[in-house]
C-alpha cells in the first residue's frame, strides 16, 4: 500500500468516512467523530504508521484531510 | 435574594470593576462588562415576556452572550436548561416535551425544530441599564435543569435551586482554596454540571474564568494559559491524557505554573495520577467526586495523601456520606462490607423534573443514593468499586446502554441487540460501548453502516465503537440478557486477535 492509500485507510477508519466523502476534503468541522479524542486518535495512527512525531503547533494546524497531507509533506511523506 | 452568585457578581462589579471576569471564545468581560452584558440579557427577556418559572433551553455555546442569558434568566426566576451544541435533536425534542420551554438561545446560524430559536447576539441590541425586577424569586426555588442520562434510558432532568447552586460554590471554593486573584482554564462543556459549577464557583469568588473549546487546539491552550497567567486547570481525566500524549509525557511544559489541577466526571487510573504528581511536584491534584444530583461532594487532594491514591477522598465541609445497603438500610462498611454510596448535604438536588417516582428511588437514607458501589475506610476514606447498574461512563459522560440499545432496535436489520462497556484500548476516555448484534435471517450489512445509523440519532459518545454480529445473545433464566457472559465473548476475542 502506497502512502496515499495509507492516509487515506487512516482517516476513513479513524472517523467512519466513505471515499466519496474524503474526495470533498472534510474539515474538523465537518466530521462528525472529529472531536478532541477523534484528533488524538488520528495523529497516534499517523505516527504509529509513518514512524513519525507531530507536533503539537502541526497537531493544531491539522484542521482538515488535506491540511493533513502537508504537514506529512513536511515530514517527508508523499501522500499527494 | 440574598447572596446570590448573581448578587455577588454585582458586589465584584463594584469591588474590582476592570478585573477579568470572564475569556470566552468571543472576547473578554471585565466584571463591569458582565454586569452590564446580563442587565441587557434581563431586559432582552423581560421584553420577551420571560417570568419567574419560565424554562428557557440555552445551547451552551462558550460566547459571552451565554454567561449573560443564564445569569439574566436567574435574576427573573427563570430557570435554565443548558444542552449541548451539537445536542441531537431527538434529545432536545425529549426536553422540549418534557419541561415545554419558552425559547432556546443558540449561535447565530443555527435553527433548531419545534421551538422557537434565539440567537445570543440578538441581546446586545438592549440597554444595559439596570431594569427594576418585580420577580419574586427564592432560594428554594428552581434555577437550572440539568439533563443527565440515567439508567431509565431517558435523560432525566435534574432540578437544581438557586440554594443548590450558592452551596455548590461554597463547597469547591473551599476545597480547592481558592483565591481571589485565581485564573482558572476550564475547557470543559459549558451543559455538564461539572464545567457550570466552576464556571459559578469562579463568579460566586470573583475569580477569572479564561473558556477554551475542549482539547483539540493545544497550542491555542497552551498561549491561553500563558496569556492569562492560568493558575489553575479543571479537566476531565480523558483530556489530561490527550495533553500526555501531545506533549510526548512532558504535560508539564503546558501546565508547570498551576497552583492546582481540579479532575473530575471520571474515575482516573492510578498510571496518570503518578505519572501527574511526578511531573508537578508543586501542584495540588485534587480529584472530585459527585453527581449532577448531589454537585461535587467529595475531595481527594492526592500530594497529602499519596498513601490513599486508590481513594476518592472525604466529604467536603457540610456534606456527608453514607454506605447503605439493599435495603436501603444505612450499614457500617468496610473493605469487606460494600453498599451503595449515599451523599447526604445541602447540594442534594430536590428531585427530578416532573418525576417523583424516580426522584423517590433515588432519595433516600437523607440523601440522593449514587449508583457507585463503595466503602469508607477506618481513617474515613472513601474508595469505589464498582457500579451498582449498568450505566457507562465515556470519558466522564454518563451513558445507558438501554437507550443505545433502544435506538439501534428501530432499525429494521435487527432482531436484538445489546451494548456493553469495554476498556477503550487507546486509553483516553476510560471506557467505551461496543455492541453485540443479531441479525434477521439472510439480511446483509454494509461496513459501518450501524454505526453510521446510530450516529444520526444519538450523541457520538454514545455510538459504539464496535459492533459485532452474534447468533442469539446470552440470557439468563429470568430471560434477562446475561452481559457479563458478553464481557467474556468480547475479553475471549480479544485475546484471539491478540495472538
Amino acid at each position: 500500500m502506497n502512502c496515499f492509500e495509507e492516509y487515506k485507510n487512516i482517516f476513513m477508519r479513524v472517523f467512519s468516512l466513505s471515499e466519496e466523502e474524503l474526495e470533498k476534503n472534510p474539515s474538523m468541522t465537518d466530521v462528525e467523530l472529529w472531536d478532541s479524542v477523534g484528533h488524538i486518535n488520528l495523529i497516534a495512527e499517523l505516527e504509529d504508521a509513518f514512524n513519525i512525531e507531530i507536533t503539537i503547533d502541526e497537531m493544531s494546524e491539522f484542521i482538515s484531510y488535506e491540511k493533513g497531507w502537508e504537514i506529512l509533506g513536511q515530514h517527508g511523506i508523499p501522500v499527494q | 435574594m440574598n447572596h446570590t452568585i448573581e448578587k455577588m457578581i454585582t458586589r465584584h462589579a463594584e469591588n474590582t470593576p476592570d478585573k477579568l471576569a470572564i475569556a470566552a471564545t468571543n472576547g473578554n468581560l471585565t466584571y463591569t462588562e458582565l454586569v452590564a452584558l446580563i442587565n441587557k440579557a434581563v431586559c432582552f427577556l423581560k421584553d420577551m415576556g420571560i417570568k419567574k418559572s419560565d424554562r428557557v433551553v440555552l445551547s451552551a455555546v462558550p460566547i459571552k452572550e451565554y454567561f449573560a442569558v443564564y445569569f439574566g434568566l436567574h435574576i427573573l426566576g427563570g430557570i435554565c436548561i443548558p444542552a449541548a451544541v451539537n445536542a441531537k435533536q431527538e434529545l432536545l425534542d425529549h426536553i422540549i416535551k418534557s419541561t415545554d420551554p419558552k425559547c432556546i438561545f443558540v449561535n447565530e446560524d443555527l435553527e433548531c425544530n419545534n421551538i422557537e430559536s434565539i440567537a445570543y447576539s440578538e441581546i446586545n441590541d438592549y440597554s444595559d441599564v439596570e431594569s427594576p425586577i418585580d420577580a419574586d424569586v427564592h432560594m428554594s426555588d428552581a434555577a437550572d435543569i440539568i439533563y443527565t442520562t440515567g439508567t431509565t434510558g431517558l435523560a432525566k432532568g435534574v432540578v437544581l435551586t438557586h440554594e443548590i447552586l450558592e452551596a455548590g460554590a461554597h463547597n469547591i471554593i473551599s476545597a480547592v482554596d481558592m483565591q481571589e486573584n485565581e485564573v482558572i482554564l476550564a475547557p470543559l462543556p459549558l451543559n455538564h454540571s461539572n464545567a457550570l459549577g466552576t464556571m459559578r464557583a469562579f463568579m460566586y469568588k470573583g475569580a477569572s474564568l479564561i473558556i477554551h473549546n475542549g482539547f483539540t487546539n493545544i497550542k491555542n491552550m497552551e498561549e491561553r494559559i500563558n496569556k492569562y497567567g492560568c493558575t489553575a486547570f479543571s479537566g476531565a481525566p480523558s483530556g489530561l491524557k490527550i495533553l500526555d500524549r501531545a506533549t510526548r509525557g512532558h504535560i508539564e511544559q503546558i501546565l508547570k505554573n498551576m497552583r492546582y489541577i481540579e479532575i473530575g466526571t471520571a474515575p482516573m487510573d492510578m498510571e496518570l495520577k503518578k505519572k501527574i504528581m511526578q511531573a508537578l511536584p508543586h501542584t495540588r491534584l485534587l480529584i472530585n467526586y459527585g453527581a449532577t444530583e448531589a454537585h461535587r461532594a467529595v475531595y481527594m487532594d492526592l500530594n497529602t495523601h499519596p498513601d490513599k491514591l486508590k481513594s476518592i477522598g472525604k466529604p467536603v465541609k457540610n456534606m456527608q456520606v453514607k454506605i447503605i445497603d439493599e435495603n436501603n438500610q444505612v450499614i457500617q462498611s468496610s473493605e469487606n462490607n460494600i453498599g451503595r454510596l449515599v451523599i447526604c448535604g445541602k447540594t442534594c438536588m430536590k428531585g427530578y423534573w416532573n418525576d417523583p417516582k424516580l426522584s423517590e428511588k433515588v432519595l433516600v437514607a437523607g440523601g440522593l443514593a449514587t449508583s457507585d458501589l463503595a466503602y469508607i475506610d477506618k481513617d474515613g476514606f472513601i474508595f469505589l468499586v464498582g457500579r451498582a447498574n449498568d450505566v457507562i461512563n465515556v470519558g466522564g459522560k454518563k451513558v445507558s446502554p438501554f437507550e443505545i440499545e433502544d435506538t439501534l432496535m428501530t432499525n429494521e436489520k435487527i432482531i436484538d441487540c445489546a451494548c456493553i462497556p469495554v476498556k477503550d484500548k487507546n486509553s483516553i476516555l476510560g471506557n467505551v460501548p461496543i455492541m453485540f448484534v443479531v441479525l434477521k435471517k439472510e439480511v446483509k450489512t454494509e461496513k459501518n453502516e450501524f454505526k453510521n445509523y446510530l450516529l444520526k440519532k444519538l450523541e457520538t459518545y454514545k455510538v459504539p465503537i464496535e459492533f459485532i454480529e452474534i447468533e442469539e445473545l446470552p440470557k439468563n433464566y429470568v430471560g434477562k440478557i446475561d452481559r457479563e457472559q458478553l464481557k467474556n465473548i468480547w475479553e475471549n476475542r480479544c485475546k484471539q486477535n491478540d495472538k
